[in-house]
């Protein structure tokens, strides 16, 4: 067979062109002798990806570093700890945020943001010890409570529900809302502070109307139509 | 007892294939004997194994030492593995610190893919030569004489089939390794990384006669060819005439013609013949008249010598030396990324007429050279002849077939009858 662009010579397994993609055509009545290609037929490469253990050993030696240097060079200098533990407690935190999860292969989220959130309250209770703040159980604890029930209904929602993200997120919206009014209430609260309300009005009500514009645009079905038309990217 | 395993440093050539290599490719290359029947597996993992203690330099592993890279002798032959996949497809290097190249088969081709530390293309031609002598003898009980560039299976290794002949031959002044950068071979990656191999099978004679005709050798003849379709293809892609830059043409050289030495290991070196097209249109002619002369004034002990003087210096220097390897490692990748593959558009090197011993030549039918792509240049080409016929394979990591097709029909313009196969996929 012959190529009818390039002119060469085709092996009979060619089925088109190798080099100009031509398919081959082949008159009536004549057989390809030796269709079989010389080589065996490509299942697919393997990727060597990165060893996902060794890359994070790395990564958890480097955040290790920094921890155990703040803890040391303070008990050196100060004999005891005196600021290292904020700065080794937040290399901690940040390391159960961010690195914790990926130790494993389908870190569930609905696992992993409950802890999150209790690796958060105790930093800020160590915080509270440290400083000898008044305010862990009266601000903290039920903020870091709200928001982690929040989140978690969130996630779990999202993980295990199928459609109604808007819902979903339109309803977060309003409850980060709530948050803030909850979050001045307690600032109050806890500090004595004269009157109430003065700031979470404004987030509140933005975060009010952005959740309920969500929940509209799920509700109205044409309203969702016409704004996946708009938005299409 | 535990025999004792020889160990070898890298030769000058070999000390950049490790470092270079990246995550999904390291420079390997292949040789392949295709015999009148199927092949025996067994037959041949018995002839691989007399193969191997026989050529200690080439049965090797790459370890990794403090200061360099080393190569140990294996303590036995590979299996030898069916072909199941793309050839050259990449040899982790997990695999090449167990055994650095791999036998395989397909029907009745014996393929063997060399990590390119370990020999050059002509060192690993004579290892693929013997093998195949042993597997011929075992397999038809045939006698083959130990000619051709086939060893001798009863012989002990020689010391100076092991030795690093660019140590010996180093010229004591460096040339400079100032060169220009080339037009680049580009397309689209293959996104899972599958190689296209396409040959060309031309009448050996008919090419000899036609290189003939513009007075130039076969080797400057078709990399004449090559250097007329790189052009053409940079003049569609480049319309601006002064923003087209050189085509360069990478040609290897074996060293062992032109310095004593017998060894297995890399000693090969290369001219990179080039024109500028900003100077002006080409003809094929002038490409030809290039490529001679750049090579007559080149192809000579006094100038290859001091040409490799330059990475033999920088091996021995106090300095480097004491380096520990992960900084070598470092300093040789961000030079070969940096300047490694810009130097030449593409490789093309021809083995040349290859002859074998009298009593294998009926058994074998066909051989077949094939480069490995190189880390982001997509294409390269691997020449041979042998029995009347010349074999050119073309090697690509990219979709887009257009070199191979201007190589080619440049080739049938002249009246060449070009036969072509490949491994394309449907």
């Amino acid at each position: 067979m012959y190529c009818v662009k390039c002119g060469v010579e085709l092996a009979d397994s060619e089925k088109k062109c190798p080099l100009c993609q031509t398919t081959v055509v082949c008159p009536d009545g004549m057989k390809r002798e030796n269709s079989e290609s010389r080589y065996p037929p490509f299942p697919g490469n393997e990727t060597e990806g990165i060893s996902r253990a060794g890359a994070l050993f790395i990564v958890t030696f480097l955040f290790f570093i920094p921890f155990a240097l703040c803890l040391l060079c303070d008990l050196a200098l100060n004999h005891e700890i005196v600021w290292s533990g904020y700065a080794s407690g937040g290399i901690l935190l940040s390391y159960i945020l961010m690195i914790l999860p990926t130790w494993f292969r389908k870190p569930n989220p609905v696992i992993f943001v409950p802890i999150d959130f209790g690796a958060i309250g105790l930093y800020l209770l160590y915080i509270n010890l440290a400083t000898d703040g008044r305010w862990f159980l009266s601000l903290a604890f039920p903020m870091v409570v709200l928001m982690a029930l929040i989140v978690t209904a969130v996630v779990t929602l999202t993980r295990y529900t199928h459609g109604g993200e808007l819902f979903i997120y339109g309803g977060a919206s309003i409850a980060f809302g709530g948050a803030f009014i909850l979050l001045e209430f307690l600032i109050s609260l806890t500090f004595d502070l004269s009157g109430m309300f003065h700031w979470s009005p404004l987030p509140f009500t933005a975060m009010f109307l952005l959740g309920m514009m969500l929940i509209v645009i799920g509700i109205c079905k044409p309203l969702r139509e016409s704004l996946r038309r708009k938005f299409f990217f | 007892m535990k025999r004792t395993l020889r160990w070898m440093k890298l030769d000058n050539a070999a000390l950049i294939f490790p470092a270079a290599r990246r995550r999904n490719w390291t420079n390997v290359f292949r040789l392949s004997v295709s015999f009148v029947d199927e092949i025996d597996a067994g037959i041949l993992k018995k002839a691989l194994d007399r193969a191997v203690k026989r050529c200690p330099s080439i049965a090797v592993r790459i370890r990794t030492g403090v200061f360099w890279y080393y190569l140990e002798e294996i303590p036995e032959a590979p299996e030898v593995l069916p072909e199941e996949i793309t050839p050259l497809n990449r040899m982790p290097f997990r695999k090449i610190r167990r055994c650095a190249f791999r036998v395989l088969y397909y029907r009745n081709r014996m393929s063997v893919e060399f990590f390119h530390s370990v020999s050059d293309g002509n060192g690993a031609l004579i290892f693929t030569k013997s093998l195949a002598a042993e597997y011929v003898r075992l397999r038809y009980g045939v006698e083959v004489a130990a000619t051709d560039g086939v060893l001798d299976m009863n012989e002990a290794p020689k010391k100076s089939e092991m030795e690093d002949s660019f140590g010996h031959h180093a010229a004591p002044i460096s040339a400079s390794r100032k060169e220009t950068n080339a037009y680049p071979l580009t397309g689209t990656r293959e996104p899972d990384r599958f190689l296209h191999v396409t040959t060309g099978i031309l009448d050996a004679e008919a090419v000899r006669d036609m290189a003939k005709s513009y007075g130039a050798t076969v080797t400057v003849f078709l990399s004449a060819v090559m250097m007329k379709a790189i052009y053409e293809m940079q003049n569609e892609a480049v319309r601006n005439p002064r923003k087209r830059m050189p085509v360069k043409i990478l040609i290897p050289v074996n060293l062992r013609k032109i310095f004593p030495s017998e060894t297995l290991r890399n000693f090969a070196s290369y001219i990179t013949p080039e024109i500028d097209p900003r100077l002006g249109d080409y003809t094929f002619e002038e490409m030809i008249s290039v490529i001679h002369h750049r090579l007559s004034l080149e192809l000579n002990n006094k100038h290859l010598a001091s040409k490799f003087a330059a990475n033999v210096r920088d091996e021995r220097s106090k300095i480097l030396r004491i380096m520990p390897l992960f900084v070598k490692n470092m300093a040789m990748k961000l030079v070969y990324n940096a300047v490694g593959e810009r130097k030449s558009s593409i490789c093309i090197s021809n083995l040349g007429l290859v002859t074998l011993p009298e009593g294998m030549r009926p058994y074998v039918t066909r051989l077949d050279f094939v480069l490995g792509v190189q880390a982001s240049s997509p294409c390269n080409c691997g020449i041979l002849s042998y029995n009347g016929k010349l074999y050119v394979n073309f090697i690509r990591g990219i979709v887009e077939s257009d070199l191979e097709r201007h190589f080619f029909t440049e080739l049938r313009k002249m009246g060449l009858h070009v036969f072509i196969e490949s491994n394309q996929r449907d």
